[in-house]
Order: structure tokens, then C-alpha cells, then sequence
């Protein structure tokens, strides 16, 4: 059967060229991901915090120790030779709460002790709005308490906010020769030491030097970090691998259940087709999702479960319009030949009804995938992250759930963290459903739309 | 078609029983029961909470019990959620503001799908219908739990025009114009759809083209005439939409702080309270019952052909 020529136009449609590009792309990328990012999107680095994209830091892991004799394999050197500097800092901060009472500012330090004045123009000032997790930069204010709040630090009435500000202290600065990849010499402030451990001091800065010159060691983040010091373009890339591995492997099983359960009813035919048919009506009108959520609760949110639960809330439409096909194909000639040549009923079925669905199968497929993968951010976003041997497995409904509850409602800070996953996301689920739809049209141009 | 009807209403009961039989059994045959995650406890005072709560029998006979309860319309006492709370009580506590909120999103969703479903398909392949496709195919493919806090975002703390979250009885109607907007724009999506594609096929049949024989109004045909039969599809789907907009609340009602049924089935679920998590899931099968009776109620007024 070849396409109409209105169908050969509607083929070439550009926004379903575009669609199609961007989904092959972003498969393409989640499936590369360690090839386009070296970062680690489980490793913390907790000291840096929230950083915005583009922003960049010094190249090596936070919690580790240089000792002598020992290969140094936290830092990604460029060479097995050389001389490696690292400079730590200890970091305190001072905390301060500033509340607005009766209109005018009150500022208290750690204790409870009232503070006249507070300078936030000072580096390292940070300021986050109560029960917000991410801290920003602080604008470069004076707060002086008993004056009226600034414009735009309180946006609403009576709010409270919690200031901190954080000072870099005795830095310490470790420089390690290396040979062969092993540490040799190890000095901290030119004094000789066999190890020295990074323990939660923020690295302010690595430097190396081998034959080719010295040059400082960073690692930047085109997306930003996460509240824990996480690569946002990182686990964007490896959460995309498990929001489409869900859709795919779940509407695997929907169609497996929904075809066969289809095409068993439409084969059958007379009273089995009613009951089948009834019983189908009667799961319709089942809210799925809360058996899901509690299959997910109770049993356990494996990945498996996962898989098996997702499928089989979405198998009952594929199962109605096979039934429909298959009933339409039971007429046919080959179908009554294949009966009066006595073939069994699951060859029939299997090699027979099954491939002659094919296309609709297909169509209805490809409109389950961006449902599914909707569903499972869904159940991702109430807490009920995929497990797989005891690890989460962030999708990019995950993502977004992270991204919601560190947005700085009152700065707009953080906003990277929700922005990215959900661009990410909705461009996938919308290219893939202007695919589906393209597809239904083209093989049934009377459906309606879902 | 009183034949059709009869048996939806007959299948009802028969729909709720699978729903609790599933929720109990995949409740009850997991292992760690509502006393499971507290601090150790005196092993007689567990034993008499478990003979309490009939958690020390044989499964069969919980079933069972479980039944009879059901049948006299008695949920028990929430467990270890509001401990010593019946849960009717509690349903009828949180009940009211998901309704309304439920509600509120539907009516919502057909006052933005309806129009602009049919302003599209009343000028198909124009450049204001390719608009409101793409903007109701980007509304399906947007999860509510993003729509909602770019809501809060814009029109809460940059606009100043409505409350962020939370929640404040019914006198206070703003708190639920964001959360209602949020649930409602999948569904104003896919209805702004389907009233697209029911009207571009009602418009291009033969009673239509007699209708325009005869001389009527393009108004009149599409009022009088389209609009009935291109409805169908919108309410055929608004069953399944009720479904999605229940779900849809579990997750709004979370994003905006709202204290309604659907936090309660989350926060019951992961607290393993078997008895309110039930009470929930079949407060929830019965609107989508009753919602699904209606629709098919509202479709055989609509469509004669239904009436068999």
C-alpha cells in the first residue's frame, strides 16, 4: 500500500521532521551520556552547593587525602607527571535571622542576642527565605534593625529570612610531586607530611604543572549543580536514560497484555468476546493509578514492579482496538482459509491476526511511550523514585521534584534546577506525541484524537 | 438504551469490589504493617494493636471482616494517620475541598477546551487553528507539577495577583484559582482536541449538508445542529478525564499545600494505614462511578444513536 499523495505531503510535515530529530537526539545523547559528560551524576559535592550554569570550580572531589606512595585517582591529571598544588579552606559562617515586625526589621544573631546593624554587602553573604533549602546571594545591602525592610527582599508582609555569612579561613596549601602516578613528595605550607585529607574543607584551588607548564584545574558546569554540588547536564542525561527505558520497557508489556487480550477476544468472538469485552469495561472505570501507587508502596518501587504496574494500566485501550481490528480481520478470506485448513488457534492468532494489526499496534505504541513516561514522573514526583538494587534511579520526573523544592520562591534563585529537567522533558513528550498523532493520522485519518 | 444504563449502574458495585479486593490484597500480603516503622514496642502492646485492628488473623477471615464492614458502609478507624479517627470523619473533613477543586478544574477545562476546539475546527489549517493545537499538545505533554509552580511563580510572587499555597476554607476562593488552573490544563488540552475533531467530522456529514440545503445560518447549523453530535466525544472522554483529574490531584494538592482527600491517600499510603488508604481509594472509585453514570447519561441525551 503505498501513501496517498496527501499522505506523502503530510510525511514531510516540518514540525514532525523537527520532532523526530529532537527525540533521536535526545536518545542519542542518554544513551552517550558518558561520552558527552565525564561527571558523575551520583557523586555530591556538597561544600559547593547550588551553582548556576556555566559556573565552574576547581577540579577534584571533596572528602579524599593525598598520602605519599599512594596514586592520587580524585583528580583527573592530564599527565602521570608533575607537580600537583591544592589549596583547601576552612569555611565558617555566621548565621543571622531577619524578621519583619510591625512593618520595621529585626535582626538576631545565633542566641537570640538583637543585632543593630547588618552589612550583606560583604563577600560570601548569602540569605534564603525560610523553609527553602537553597541559599543565594544576598543583594549588597545594609540591614539596620528597626528601619523598614528593602524593596524586594520581603515580597511578602510579615516574612522572615535567614542570613549566612560564610568566611574562608587559614588556607592550607599541599603540593604533591608525582611520578609515574604516585605521590613522592608531599609538603602542607612547605612543611614535609606523609598524608593529608580533604576532610569537608571546599578545594579553593588545584594547580598542576608538568613539562607543558602550569595551569589551573577546573571543571565547569554548563547546567549548573544541584543542591548537593550535583552536574545538572549529568543527570539530566542519565535520567533521560531511565524516563525512556520506562516508557519503552513499560509499553513493551502494555502491548504484550493488551494484544494479546485483544486479539484472544476478537478470535473468540460471541459470548467469550461479551464477557472479555465486560471485563474490560469494568477496568476501565478502575482509577489505575492508586492500585499503582500502592503496588509501588506495598510490594516495593523496583524497577520491575514498576515496569509490570505502568503496563498494565495502559494495555486496556490497545487491547479495545485490537479487538476491533481482529474482529474486522475474522471475515476475511485468509482467516477462513486458515480455519478450514485446521491450523491451530494460537497460530492464527499469533501468525496471522497479530501481524495483520501490526500498524495499528505500532501507531498506538508510539502514543503510549510519552503517557508512560508522564505516568512514571508522575509517581517519581509523590516520592516514589524507581529503585534498582537499592539505588534510585532519578528520572527526569525526579528531577523536576528536586527542581520544585529548591526554587527560591522569593529570588528566583535555583531556577536552573526546575527549568532544564522540565524543557528536557515536555520537548520529548511533545515531540513524541506530535509523532504519534502524525502516525495515527497517516493510518487512520477518521480516529480522533486521545 | 434504559438497558445500557442498567448495566452500568449494575457493574458499579461490582467495580468497587475489584478495586478494594485489589488495594486489600496488595496491601495486606506485603510484608510491614502500619506498627512496623515506629519505635520498637512492647511486643503485648503489639499484639493487642494487631488484635485490634484484626491484623492477627488469617488473611481470609480479614477479607472477610473487611466485607462485612464494607457492606454496612463502616470503614473503621484510621490507624496510625489520625489514630482513633473514624474515617468517615476524616472523608468528610477533606472531601469537600478536593470536590471543589475537582470541580473547579473540569469547569475550567471545558470553558477553555470547549472554545477553542471549536474555533479551531471552525477554521481548519489556519494559522489561529495551528495555535491552539500546539498550545493544547504542549498543555497535555506540560506535568501538572510543573505547570503548577510556574503559576505560583508568575502570578504569585512577581504579579502579587494570587495567593502562592495553602488553603483557607471556602470563603477564601483565591487560594484554589492557581491549583484549579494547574489541574485543568491537560484536560483543556485534550478536550480543546477533541471538540476540534467531533465538530470537523460532524461538519462534514449529510444531515449538515441538508441543513445548509435548506438554508439555515452557518450559526444556527453549528448551534442547532453540530454542536450536539460534536460534543460526544468531549463527553465520552470527560470519564476517563474525571479519573485523570483525580489523579491529577494527588499531585496538585502537594505542590499548593492543600489539604484534601488526595494528600491523605499519599500521606495513608506511605504511613501503611490499610484502613484509610481504603477508605480513599473507594471515595475515589465512586466519584469516577457516578462521574462515568453521568457521562453516559449526558451522551444518550446527545447522540440519539446511542439509544439502543
Amino acid at each position: 500500500m503505498s501513501p496517498s499523495p496527501r499522505a506523502r505531503r503530510r510525511l514531510a510535515s516540518p514540525a514532525v521532521a523537527i520532532a523526530t530529530t529532537l527525540v533521536a537526539l535526545v536518545v542519542v545523547a542518554c544513551v552517550a551520556a558518558p561520552l558527552l559528560t565525564s561527571q558523575d551524576p551520583q557523586l555530591l559535592r556538597e561544600y559547593l552547593g547550588a551553582l548556576p550554569p556555566g559556573s565552574s570550580h576547581p577540579d577534584c572531589l571533596d572528602h579524599n587525602r593525598i598520602a605519599l606512595g599512594e596514586a592520587i585517582d580524585w583528580c583527573r591529571l592530564p599527565a602521570p607527571q608533575g607537580t600537583l598544588s591544592v589549596t583547601t579552606q576552612h569555611l565558617s559562617a555566621e548565621s543571622y535571622r531577619v524578621l519583619v515586625r510591625r512593618g520595621l526589621l529585626e535582626i538576631r544573631a545565633q542566641g537570640g542576642t538583637r543585632v543593630p546593624r547588618l552589612d550583606l554587602s560583604r563577600a560570601g553573604a548569602e540569605l534564603r527565605a525560610y523553609n527553602v533549602p537553597l541559599w543565594s546571594p544576598a543583594p549588597p545591602l545594609t540591614l539596620s534593625a528597626g528601619a523598614p525592610p528593602p524593596a524586594g527582599l520581603f515580597p511578602g508582609a510579615e516574612r522572615a529570612i535567614a542570613v549566612r555569612i560564610v568566611h574562608g579561613r587559614s588556607e592550607d596549601a599541599w603540593v604533591a610531586a608525582i611520578q609515574g602516578g604516585r605521590v613522592q613528595h608531599l609538603t602542607d605550607n612547605g612543611l614535609e607530611i606523609t598524608q593529608a585529607s580533604l576532610d569537608g574543607d571546599a578545594i579553593a584551588a588545584v594547580r598542576w604543572a608538568d613539562a607543558s607548564g602550569e595551569r589551573a584545574l577546573r571543571v565547569r558546569h554548563w547546567l549548573g549543580t544541584d543542591l548537593g554540588g550535583r552536574d545538572v547536564l549529568s543527570r539530566l542525561l542519565y535520567g533521560g536514560r531511565i524516563s525512556l527505558m520506562v516508557g519503552l520497557v513499560a509499553t513493551v508489556v502494555s502491548l504484550v497484555i493488551g494484544v494479546l487480550y485483544g486479539a484472544l477476544s476478537g478470535y473468540l468472538g460471541g459470548r467469550c468476546d461479551q464477557y472479555l469485552m465486560a471485563g474490560l469495561d469494568v477496568l476501565y472505570a478502575i482509577p489505575f493509578m492508586f492500585i499503582v501507587i500502592l503496588l509501588l508502596v506495598y510490594v516495593g518501587n523496583g524497577v520491575f514492579v514498576l515496569f509490570v504496574a505502568l503496563g498494565a494500566v495502559q494495555w486496556l485501550t490497545m487491547a479495545r482496538i485490537v479487538r476491533g481490528q481482529v474482529l474486522s480481520l475474522m471475515s476475511r478470506e485468509f482467516i477462513l482459509a486458515g480455519r478450514a485448513l485446521g491450523l491451530p488457534a494460537w497460530r492464527i492468532i499469533l501468525r496471522h491476526l497479530i501481524p495483520n494489526c501490526a500498524g495499528l499496534i505500532a501507531v498506538y505504541a508510539a502514543l503510549t511511550v510519552p503517557a508512560v513516561i508522564l505516568e512514571e514522573s508522575f509517581l517519581s514526583f509523590i516520592g516514589l523514585t524507581v529503585q534498582y538494587r537499592h539505588q534510585s534511579l532519578e528520572s527526569w520526573g525526579a528531577l523536576i521534584k528536586f527542581g520544585v523544592d529548591a526554587l527560591d520562591y522569593h529570588t528566583g534563585y535555583g531556577w536552573w534546577l526546575l527549568l532544564f529537567p522540565a524543557l528536557m522533558m515536555v520537548g520529548v513528550l511533545l515531540a513524541l506525541n506530535l509523532i504519534g498523532d502524525h502516525l495515527r493520522d497517516l493510518a487512520d485519518p477518521h480516529a480522533q484524537p486521545r | 438504551m434504559g438497558a445500557y444504563l442498567l448495566r452500568r449502574l449494575l457493574q458499579a458495585p461490582l467495580i468497587l469490589l475489584v478495586l478494594a479486593s485489589l488495594s486489600f490484597v496488595i496491601m495486606r500480603l506485603a510484608p510491614g504493617g502500619p506498627f512496623a516503622s515506629e519505635r520498637a514496642m512492647d511486643p503485648e502492646v503489639a499484639r493487642e494493636l494487631a488484635a485490634h485492628y484484626h491484623l492477627n488473623e488469617p488473611i481470609g477471615r480479614q477479607y472477610l471482616h473487611f466485607l462485612s464492614g464494607l457492606a454496612h458502609a463502616d470503614l473503621g478507624m484510621s490507624i496510625s494517620t489520625y489514630r482513633g479517627q473514624s474515617i468517615v470523619s476524616v472523608i468528610l473533613r477533606d472531601l469537600p475541598t478536593s470536590l471543589l477543586l475537582g470541580a473547579l478544574g473540569l469547569l475550567l477545562a471545558l470553558l477553555i477546551g470547549v472554545p477553542a476546539g471549536a474555533l479551531s475546527a471552525m477554521r481548519p489549517h489556519s494559522g489561529a487553528d495551528a495555535l491552539s493545537m500546539v498550545v493544547a499538545l504542549t498543555a497535555i505533554s506540560l506535568p501538572t507539577f510543573v505547570i503548577g509552580p510556574l503559576l505560583a511563580l508568575v502570578f504569585g510572587l512577581w504579579l502579587h495577583w494570587l495567593p502562592i499555597a495553602g488553603y483557607q476554607g471556602f470563603s477564601h476562593p483565591a487560594y484554589l484559582v492557581l491549583p484549579a488552573i494547574a489541574l485543568s490544563a491537560p484536560f483543556a488540552g485534550r478536550i480543546a482536541r477533541l471538540t476540534r475533531a467531533g465538530l470537523l467530522d460532524v461538519m462534514s456529514q449529510d444531515f449538515v449538508r441538508s441543513a445548509r440545503a435548506k438554508g439555515a445560518s452557518e450559526l444556527r447549523i453549528a448551534v442547532r445542529h453540530a454542536l450536539r453530535l460534536g460534543f460526544a466525544p468531549v463527553v465520552s472522554y470527560l470519564g476517563p478525564a474525571v479519573a485523570a483529574i483525580l489523579t491529577g490531584s494527588l499531585v496538585i494538592e502537594q505542590v499548593f499545600q492543600i489539604p484534601g482527600l488526595g494528600r491523605e491517600f499519599v500521606i495513608s499510603a506511605f504511613n501503611r494505614d490499610f484502613t484509610l488508604v481504603m477508605g480513599t481509594v473507594l471515595v475515589y472509585g465512586l466519584i469516577l462511578i457516578l462521574c462515568n453514570l453521568l457521562a453516559d447519561l449526558v451522551l444518550a441525551m446527545l447522540d440519539p444513536r446511542t439509544r439502543r
